[in-house]
């Protein structure tokens, strides 16, 4: 039937059906193939699968397979989902798969019950019910919980083979009673992504866990997504090899390998990602290795994340070499996405980086590094040791990448410009917004994201000779980039105030970019209420943040940020015709640092399903009252304010699988 | 039965919509239209008007019809603006004036946010308290609403009306998922324990 590949939400699969479809399932309204069977046909064998695993023992080889899938039992899943009356219109499966796709991911207990209601909803249900597996067990005390979300992807047989394992977790064993087994449940086909990481269970129990994974990836072989980012589990050779046999489409790798695995074989086995997301060390992996992988996709990729772990001066990777082939560059043609984090970038570097993709088709851009940017030959030897003071440095990595793309997509000889639409571009240093870096932000105008960000304290502690602030000449730059929703001039300082804008730019910003919903910067000190009451004359602006770690009062900074808008309600508003903030303002959040602070004139009395209780505060200026109150981390996903997480400085916005969000698929799409 | 059905429902959710009179079963259909349209009188109305399927006409400024994509791209197939009413053969009157009124309210909402955005659009079940209230209509009309946001391609209607439904469901057991939707339990009792032992582990 035409549910049982609906593993996503509609959009995408409508968006992008054909080339995913194309390898394992034959039509929609073929059913899944009920055993693994190598032997069979994906076609000659098929039937429906109403139940789990005592279904499947029932699907025994002379159960028809094409005639069933008219056969009566299931015949009602397309028009009622088995509604038994006329009393209301009934609703087609299309519109309820997409009424499903509205039960948030994480609320397994609701797509449960929904798969319980009928055999069409369960059809329609159960692949959203198993189609994501977040593997891990932060401590010892997980290491249950991680063996029982594995087991109902497991065979009887299997289960049994492991049995000493589970032993270890403290639990009874009892198997289901299954005809053959050897039968692997149904569910295993519906499971798509695999999340592996931030397991720490002891390293004693470190192999068990991989035992499990590896079973698992043996059945489980629609996995599409495999996010192997767990610090402890290895990827041994046999999950490896496992993992060379699924059709991944994205692949996510920190390297956690054994150690005698300094070149793992399986990696030139993995071919045609569209999402390759890469964290490299070099004392662990050799970069060979990362460049075959890169190779073996290089048609077919369209994200690209490169991060380098920090190590010593001598165990670099360059890019130059990792992109290039035997001296010849590895083109990347279909790239649309890329985060490149490297430890430094020389001219070599950014060369063969664009040389390798075409920065005009990029439409996101984020470039970092991880280095201290100072090496050791910067430093002069002859000089006293009193002054910890750097020479003045070579040209910094961010300041090589821009000459670069400068030298080719403004002044060069070709029309091509850059079209990105989000461009983050993010040091640990202080970051000289020079006149590359400037020319190249006004000779395009596609921008909607833009994040100019400094994470670490580097400018402080080199007393500051390196830093030049010009917010002027930063927000003439970007002027042009009019349909921009997403700033964020966040320079985050312990000592001084970096980067302040001041009221004048302020209404610089907000006359520039009418569409401005989110704004990330720290407001000029020396006219905080200037400040506030210009911040609540922007049209959009849903969300603010203020990036100055400074304010340890954050009510107080909150107050001085939302009073004039309370003025300014109250000013506008006749006192017979009462305005609520709503009415008025957008804003709905607040963030001092890393303090969400949802804002609104009333919050709902309680939220169901939460224990905790956020305490409320209020401002009121002549009657009008505005409440507020900070927000525990999981509810950002869930409201309007989805993606904010993405731009906080600590983590890469396409690369953030944090499974206490909601969503840890947010950048991967097909 | 079943099999032409089924075939039916998938055409659907490929294309999204089910299938709208074609310009030439129009021109059958009800050939006055073009005639008028055709003289060089024919100027371009701000308003159009619609025929809900129990034949009542309703009169709807252009740019509010044009909310649904199914008319929109009709009269930039036919060019110009109609005289004559347009069949609307799925919707009966009282939910084509419901259908209606969304589309007055939200005549001035900028087009759906492509790429990023429609992330959270699926993810988030908010829904603004104006589209609340308009869905607060009992369960057969909000149905019908659906349907006929389906038919008539308006996806943020279409949209709201769905995350409505979610939001019934949420937190619901089994059985009342049933009895608010008037579903029938076809599982015998075996396999409906089966399946409760099964997803233990997504209940807790």
């Amino acid at each position: 039937m035409l549910l049982l590949d609906m593993d996503e939400d509609p959009q995408a699969a409508s968006a992008s059906a054909a080339p995913k479809r194309a390898r394992k399932q034959t039509s929609p309204d073929v059913d899944v193939p009920i055993k693994l069977d190598e032997s069979l046909s994906p076609n000659s064998k098929r039937r429906k699968i109403i139940l789990g695993r005592a279904a499947l023992d029932e699907a025994s080889p002379e159960a028809d397979g094409g005639a069933s899938a008219n056969g009566s039992p299931n015949a009602a899943s397309h028009d009622a989902a088995g509604s038994s009356s006329e009393k209301f219109p009934r609703l087609p499966m299309e519109i309820w798969l997409n009424i499903f796709g509205f039960i948030p991911r994480r609320d397994t207990a609701t797509i449960s019950a929904v798969s319980r209601v009928s055999k069409a909803f369960h059809q329609a249900a159960s692949p959203l019910l198993y189609r994501e597996l977040v593997a891990t067990a932060p401590s010892r005390g997980n290491i249950g919980g991680f063996i029982k979300q594995i087991e109902p992807f497991l065979s009887v047989r299997q289960l049994k083979e492991l049995h000493p394992i589970k032993r270890l977790a403290g639990q009874n064993r009892e198997y289901p009673t299954v005809a053959d087994e050897n039968a692997v449940p149904y569910c295993a086909l519906h499971l798509k992504r695999l999340l592996v990481g931030w397991s720490n269970p002891g390293d004693e129990h470190v192999g068990n866990l991989g035992l499990y994974l590896e079973r698992l990836l043996a059945n489980a072989t629609n996995i599409d997504t495999l996010l192997w980012i767990d610090g402890f589990i290895n990827l041994t050779p046999e999950i490896g090899a496992r993992i060379a046999s699924l059709k991944l489409k994205a692949f996510a790798f920190s390297f956690c390998i054994p150690p005698d695995q300094y070149e793992p074989p399986f990696l030139r086995d993995i071919k045609n990602l569209t999402y390759l997301d890469i964290y490299l060390q070099k004392s662990h992996t050799n970069p060979n290795a990362v460049r075959e992988l890169i190779l073996g996709s290089h048609e077919t990729l369209e994200t690209l994340i490169y991060e380098e772990g920090s190590c010593p001066e001598d165990a670099i990777v360059s890019l130059d070499g990792l992109l290039s082939d035997g001296g010849k560059t590895i083109s990347l043609k279909r790239l649309t996405h890329l985060c490149v984090r490297p430890s430094f970038l020389t001219k070599a570097d950014a060369r063969r980086l664009l040389d390798a993709i075409d920065f005009a088709q990029l439409t996101y851009l984020e470039f970092s590094t991880t280095g201290t940017e100072i090496r050791s030959s910067d430093y002069d030897d002859d000089e006293e040791e009193e002054e910890f003071t750097p020479h003045e440095p070579r040209d910094s990595s961010h300041q090589v990448l821009f000459q670069e793309l400068h030298k080719k997509y403004v002044q060069g000889t070709g029309s091509e410009r850059l079209a990105l639409k989000t461009f983050r571009c993010r040091s640990n240093f202080a970051v000289n917004p020079d006149k590359d870096f400037l020319s190249l932000l006004s000779s395009f105008d596609t921008l909607e994201t833009f994040i100019f960000e400094q994470t670490g304290h580097q400018q402080v502690m080199t007393r500051s000779k390196r830093t030049l602030e010009d917010p002027d000449a930063l927000i003439q730059a970007i002027r042009g980039h009019q349909n921009l929703r997403w700033l964020g001039i966040n320079v985050i300082s312990i000592i001084k105030g970096c980067w302040e804008i001041n009221t004048v730019n302020l209404v610089k910003i907000r006359d520039a970019f009418p569409k401005l919903r989110h704004l990330s910067c720290v407001g000029s000190n020396a006219e905080p209420r200037e400040f506030g009451g210009t911040l609540a004359t922007f049209p959009k602006l849903s969300c603010y943040h203020y990036p100055d770690s400074r304010w340890t009062n954050q009510p107080t900074i909150l107050g001085i940020i939302l009073q004039p808008f309370l003025t300014k309600l109250a000013e506008e508003s006749s006192s017979d015709k009462y305005q609520a903030w709503e009415h008025k303002y957008n804003l709905s959040m607040v963030v001092i640092n890393d303090t969400k602070y949802e804002v609104a004139s009333t919050f709902p009395k309680t939220r169901k399903g939460k224990g905790r209780k956020q305490p409320v505060g209020t401002f009121s200026y002549d009657g009008r009252t505005v409440c507020y109150r900070p927000l525990p981390l999981g509810d950002v996903y869930d409201g309007g304010h989805a993606n904010f997480f993405f731009m906080m400085p600590q983590e890469w916005r396409i690369r953030n699988y944090n499974s206490t969000k909601s969503d840890w698929l947010q950048g991967i799409k097909f | 039965m079943g099999l032409s059905a089924s075939r039916q429902i998938e055409t659907t959710a490929i294309s999204g919509h089910l299938a709208f009179p074609t310009t030439a079963q129009l021109h059958h259909i009800n050939l006055p239209v073009f005639r008028q349209l055709s003289t060089p009188t024919a100027v371009n109305m701000t308003n159009m008007k619609l025929l809900s399927s129990d034949n009542v006409e309703i009169s709807v400024e252009k740019d509010v019809a044009e909310r649904s994509v199914l008319i929109k791209n009709m009269l930039e197939d036919v060019g110009e603006t109609m005289d004559a009413p347009i069949p609307i053969p799925n919707v009966n009157e009282a939910v084509l004036r419901k259908v209606i009124e969304w589309c007055e309210h939200h005549r001035n909402d900028p087009p759906p946010p492509a790429d990023d955005d429609s992330d959270s659009r699926k993810k988030s079940t908010d829904i603004e308290e104006w589209d609340q209230k308009f869905m607060q209509v009992d369960q057969e009309m909000l149905f019908e609403i659906i349907l006929a946001a389906n038919y008539l391609d308006i996806k943020p209607l279409l949209d709201v009306g769905c995350k409505t439904v979610a939001n019934m469901i949420k937190g619901k057991s089994p059985e009342e998922i049933r009895k608010t939707f008037n579903i029938q339990n076809d599982f015998t009792p075996e396999e409906e324990d089966q399946i409760r032992r099964e997803n233990e582990w997504a209940e807790e």
